[in-house]
């Protein structure tokens, strides 16, 4: 170990809210799937063709009067 | 860039935008809104995007705006004519967990709006800790701990540690 993580270390120790996490290390854990299972279910929801339509549109427009 | 490139890759950007409002908001509809306001507003200031840095940062930052200035004031009187608008969401394709999803956006929308925001810029939109910083204008630190506060109090919320949340 380099005196660099050692000091990093220290700084951690010295300031723990900033750095460490306020959970213990399984509940982190949990936590962590939950919350990604989460983020991965919403993300991949299909997007509704309104989106994809209202670009078209800028688009349109756009090349109309550019 | 051209706007065709541009567009191009904002419509990559569209599902994490949409993740980002619905948990944001709690309300599909009102997400979907929020979405198409920012892709607007995006458009008619593409050229104030700075190639080569992050566009979902840009996007979200956007969104941010039209969500704090516009959307929340509209948010809250429809809520006080139907009414809470927590737990309704529906999150198509949930798991079978052991926790629904159904409870964990019921968490999400009870933590403090910048706790929330903050778990959703880091988990949902896959920022770092320099982008949210510099989105939400707070330094680094103030980012760490108003995250793990939210994690705290999420973890509270959705009964894996003891203790009642705070």
């Amino acid at each position: 170990m380099s005196g660099d993580d050692n000091g990093e270390l220290e700084k951690r120790k010295l300031n723990p809210a900033a750095d460490e996490p306020a959970l213990d290390a399984s509940t982190q854990l949990q936590l962590g799937r939950i919350l990604s299972q989460y983020s991965q279910d919403l993300i991949n929801q299909p997007v509704p063709d309104i989106f994809l339509a209202l670009l078209a549109k800028l688009e349109a427009r756009e090349r109309e009067a550019p | 860039m051209s706007k065709e490139g541009f567009g191009g890759l904002v419509v990559k950007e569209i599902p994490y935008l949409r993740a980002f409002a619905i948990a944001m908001t709690g309300n599909h509809a009102s997400a979907d809104d929020l979405v198409q306001e920012t892709l607007v507003k995006a458009w008619s200031h593409h050229a104030s995007f700075a190639e080569g840095t992050n566009l979902r940062g840009w996007l979200v930052t956007i969104l941010r705006n039209t969500y704090f200035t516009e959307y929340r004031r509209r948010q809250r009187e429809v809520q006080d004519s139907e009414g809470t608008l927590a737990g309704r969401i529906v999150i198509e394709g949930g798991q079978q967990g052991k926790v629904e999803m159904n409870d964990v956006q019921t968490a999400i929308d009870r933590l403090p709006e910048d706790q929330r925001e903050i778990v959703l810029m880091i988990g949902v939109l896959e920022l770092s800790y320099e982008e949210a910083s510099a989105i939400l204008k707070v330094n680094i630190g103030t980012v760490k701990s108003r995250l793990n506060r939210a994690r705290a109090r999420l973890a509270q919320l959705l009964g894996l540690t003891s203790g009642k949340p705070a």
